[in-house]
């Protein structure tokens, strides 16, 4: 089937039907030339797709961010993802895929201090904390924190599901005793982000309870998890 | 990358606000398959946009809207507005429209139909009334060009 050479620039507009898409892309495998050609038609749909470029409406990107906020398992990805630090400096050797996090962020750094931009201001700071609480009887969670800031990123994965009448929530324990710090529930999944601001100085511990749904006051579970900070 | 995305599915779509659901839909999933995008399958917009138009695609089939899209001139631009052009055209864009406005029309017409209508080459030949090696031979030609546009510096 020498023809099948000629179908690389259809392959690369994805304009292909099912079965000549199978018979190119076992075409593809063997045959160097196609595969350097397809690098070069794919650059080529690349301008074609800047070329058809138009300003998205202003609140799609709020609407986007929104959902991606809600979303707990792609806010855990974006954690992950994203440079420890200095990621600004860092930009050009990150990989492709942080790029694209990155890209999608700034849409909606454009249009909105959002939660996103918070995480990923924690995950860039200077004085980054990682704390790590692997045999916890919710599963592993870590808490990365920036005392300069006063804000820090709770992740957890592996969290049991609650009862609708409870809640988990978190509390920062200093000298003067317990302060919540964010009530949350779980994905489907069981992992979670949770953005904590407050006094994150040495000697206070972050602490999980489980409490009636709405949260406390004071904690009123058991202390499921403590991470005292550095 | 949300105006490439946004504006890939209005291309295919026309109508502005199922484009924009098309377009939400895309970036959230974008987001969550960030990790596990692969670099060696080509650069990362050109496979959001090929994302984007497979889903732009796939909706216009569900809905079997293409009927009413007949009516319209087959992947035509939608009329400028020249108050957008001047927030989204920086250099780049400029550049990339002019390389795309400076294909040969038959280049232009045969890609744009394969990438905005869907349609094979099989049924682009048809539409066209030009012999299938002949559609074929100006897709690729005319991807190529605009893909030497890139190593020209554009990055």
């Amino acid at each position: 089937m020498a023809d099948l050479h000629e179908l690389a620039a259809f392959f690369a507009l994805d304009a292909l039907d099912p079965d000549e898409r199978q018979a190119f892309e076992r075409h593809l495998l063997g045959c160097e030339q196609c595969q350097v050609e397809i690098s070069e038609l794919s650059a080529g749909v690349g301008v074609l797709a800047r070329a058809t470029a138009e300003p998205a409406p202003e609140d799609m990107r709020a609407v986007v961010l929104g959902r991606i906020d809600a979303d707990p398992e792609s806010r855990l990805a974006t954690v992950a993802a994203l440079p420890r630090r200095g990621w600004l400096a860092g930009v050009a050797a990150v990989a492709a895929a942080t790029t694209i996090v990155l890209a999608v962020l700034f849409v909606g750094l454009q249009t909105r201090l959002g939660e996103a931009e918070r995480v990923q201001t924690v995950v860039a700071a200077a004085d980054l904390q990682i704390l790590t609480a692997a045999d916890s009887p919710v599963g592993p969670a870590r808490f990365a924190y920036s005392a300069q800031l006063g804000q820090g990123v709770f992740t957890g994965s592996g969290l049991p599901a609650l009862g609708t009448d409870q809640t988990y929530e978190l509390w920062l324990i200093g000298t003067e005793g317990p302060s919540p710090a964010g009530i949350f529930l779980p994905g489907e999944d069981g992992t979670a982000v949770v953005l904590v601001t407050g006094d994150l100085d040495t000697g206070v511990t972050l602490g999980l309870t489980v409490e009636p749904q709405g949260g406390s006051n004071q904690p009123t579970g058991e202390v499921l998890i403590a991470l005292p900070l550095d | 990358m949300a105006d490439v995305v946004f504006g890939i599915a209005r291309r295919v779509l026309i109508d502005p606000a199922r484009a924009e659901e098309v377009a939400q839909d895309v970036l959230v999933e974008v987001w969550k398959t960030a990790s596990r995008f692969d670099p060696a399958r080509g650069s990362a917009l050109t496979f959001v946009a090929v994302m984007t138009r497979r889903r732009a695609i796939d909706v216009v089939r569900a809905t079997e809207s293409s009927r009413k899209r007949e009516t319209r001139d087959p992947g035509s631009p939608p009329a400028p507005d020249p108050v957008a052009d001047r927030v989204v055209e920086g250099d780049e864009n400029a550049r990339v429209r002019r390389a795309v406005g400076d294909l040969t029309d038959l280049q232009r017409q045969a890609i744009e139909l394969a990438f905005y209508r869907g349609l094979t080459h099989a049924q682009i030949a048809d539409k066209l009334g030009i012999p299938l090696g002949t559609v074929k031979a100006r897709v690729r030609d005319g991807l190529l060009r605009l893909g030497r546009m890139v190593e020209d510096g554009d990055g």
